[in-house]
């Protein structure tokens, strides 16, 4: 397998998960949580390989908001201006477990699938 | 943001730290190069943030920037927040809008490429909706545009809007300023600025929602923060040179609010009162108009002669009747397209204030 295409899946795996992951980091959240705290959030729970790049997340947490998925107030702050912090709307809410439940369900069915080849999934891919 | 950071220290920032965010900024400034300024906008100023933010909390600026993402990346995630919002106004799931979103990444290779790449998708969408279509048909396609009629909503209703703003900018800054020999004015003064940004950037929203032009989500921030000292920080903010302009646009916004309102109202007036007309006669009214004189008058209208009677009345044929309200059509649909036209122009001057960036601003 060409390496840019492995590049390519990467990409394009990621911009399907990462509204996914965004909007269980916002729901797992007691209070509002602002973009910064997110974003180091994800980057620390992130698998060793996988590169989240924070500065994607603002976009998203924009294009969620109009979306109505996810509703911000601003929050002051002792380190610089106002922060807008987020939390998951009841549409949020909604969407975020039927995504859930598709993701369970995808991953278990590409498991399967890709049980039967033999692969690790290790260094060998790339 | 973008203030004169070369001689304090910014956000609890070394020098060293606030050149490598400023060229970071720029950077993603260059990577941006085509996209709508409002976003362009927004990119700067939610990387300054956040970079400044990581900085603060001990990580290093070169580890943060690592973090945050190439230059190119972010534009390109931009950009796609740039076709998500040119598809505004259709209500798909979410999962298809990610969809969607993965379909096109992979067309847009490069973000130097990438802005063409999304534009041309959000354009084969929208021609997709039914309201789309009829958006198309010439001249008449108009009315099937709800931005047009929105704009008819915000040059009519942004004068109430305009007014407001004036009543509380000139308001206060008379206050501030009566009250500068006594000190209390340089915090007034202060809340002007901090309030006029606020307002500009409601302002914002409401063009964006009635008109349909993406508009600065964002207010830049005095970096006033990690400044020591009230007065300097005070000083930092009356240096503004955007905080004066945006208080010199909410003053001069009134009289040509004022203009919108009058040529609005009347035109709608006048074509309504001519649709009407037609409307009427066709439901048996008697289609005629009364002068307040006691000497008969006579006018010709298409060729016909008509005389005032008794009354002071006139009285028109069918034909003529359907004809005005053919005209008053014609003026509401040159009213739509003018009004869609005036506000298009409107909002981007709007625009162009909020993402004003001066060149001496952005030296880190």
């Amino acid at each position: 397998m060409a390496l840019p295409l492995v590049d390519k899946i990467e990409r394009d795996l990621s911009n399907g998960t990462s509204w996914l992951v965004v909007l269980a980091a916002i729901a797992r959240s007691s209070e509002p949580v602002h973009g910064y705290e997110i974003a180091r959030q994800l980057s620390e729970e992130s698998p060793e390989g996988l590169n989240f790049k924070q500065g994607t997340l603002y976009p998203m947490l924009r294009t969620m908001e109009a979306e109505g998925l996810i509703s911000s107030t601003l929050v002051p702050s002792n380190e610089g201006p106002a922060r807008k912090c987020f939390r998951l709307t009841a549409d949020g809410r909604r969407t975020l477990s039927s995504w859930i439940r598709l993701w369970k369900d995808t991953d278990r069915w590409v498991n399967r699938v890709i049980s039967g080849t033999g692969l690790t999934g290790g260094s060998n891919v790339r | 943001m973008f203030a004169d950071v070369s001689s304090h220290d910014s956000g609890g920032m070394g020098k060293s730290d606030a050149e490598a965010v400023g060229n970071y900024v720029n950077d993603l400034e260059r990577a941006l190069l085509g996209a709508d300024p409002a976003l362009i906008h927004d990119a700067l100023i939610d990387a300054d943030s956040h970079l400044r933010a990581a900085i603060a909390s001990g990580t290093p600026a070169l580890a943060a920037i690592e973090a945050f993402g190439t230059p190119s990346d972010i534009a390109l995630a931009y950009f796609r927040e740039q076709l998500s919002a040119a598809r505004d106004g259709v209500k798909e799931p979410v999962a298809q809008s990610s969809a969607s979103h993965q379909s096109t990444v992979g067309a847009a290779n490069s973000q130097s490429n990438g802005s063409s790449e999304f534009v041309h998708s959000s354009k084969t969408n929208e021609s997709a909706r039914p309201s789309g279509r009829l958006r198309k048909i010439p001249i008449i396609g108009i009315y099937f545009d709800p931005y047009a009629w929105g704009s008819i909503v915000f040059l009519t209703f942004g004068f109430f809007l305009a007014l407001a703003a004036f009543v509380w900018v000139v308001g206060l800054g008379a206050v501030a300023i009566g009250l500068l020999p006594t000190l209390i004015g340089i915090p007034l003064l202060i809340a002007l600025l901090g309030s006029a940004r606020a307002i500009s950037l409601f302002f914002g929203k409401v063009i964006e929602v009635l008109v349909g032009i993406r508009m600065p989500k964002r207010a830049y921030h005095v970096d006033v923060f990690g400044v020591d000292g009230f007065w300097r920080r005070m000083l930092l903010w009356i240096k503004d040179v955007r905080g004066w302009l945006t208080v010199g646009f909410l003053v001069g916004n009134l009289p040509v609010a004022v203009c919108f309102f009058a040529v609005t109202v009347s035109l709608l007036a006048a074509s309504v009162a001519m649709i009407s007309w037609g409307i009427g006669t066709m439901f048996g009214l008697d289609s005629i108009v009364t002068i307040a004189t006691d000497a008969p008058i006579t006018v010709q209208i298409f060729g016909t002669t008509y005389k005032t009677d008794d009354q002071g009345s006139f009285h028109f044929s069918l034909f003529s009747s359907a004809l005005i309200t053919l005209i008053g059509v014609a003026l509401l649909t040159a009213t739509l397209w003018l009004s869609k036209g005036v506000a298009f122009v409107y909002a981007q001057v709007v625009k162009a204030i909020q993402v004003v960036r001066p060149q001496s601003l952005l030296q880190y």
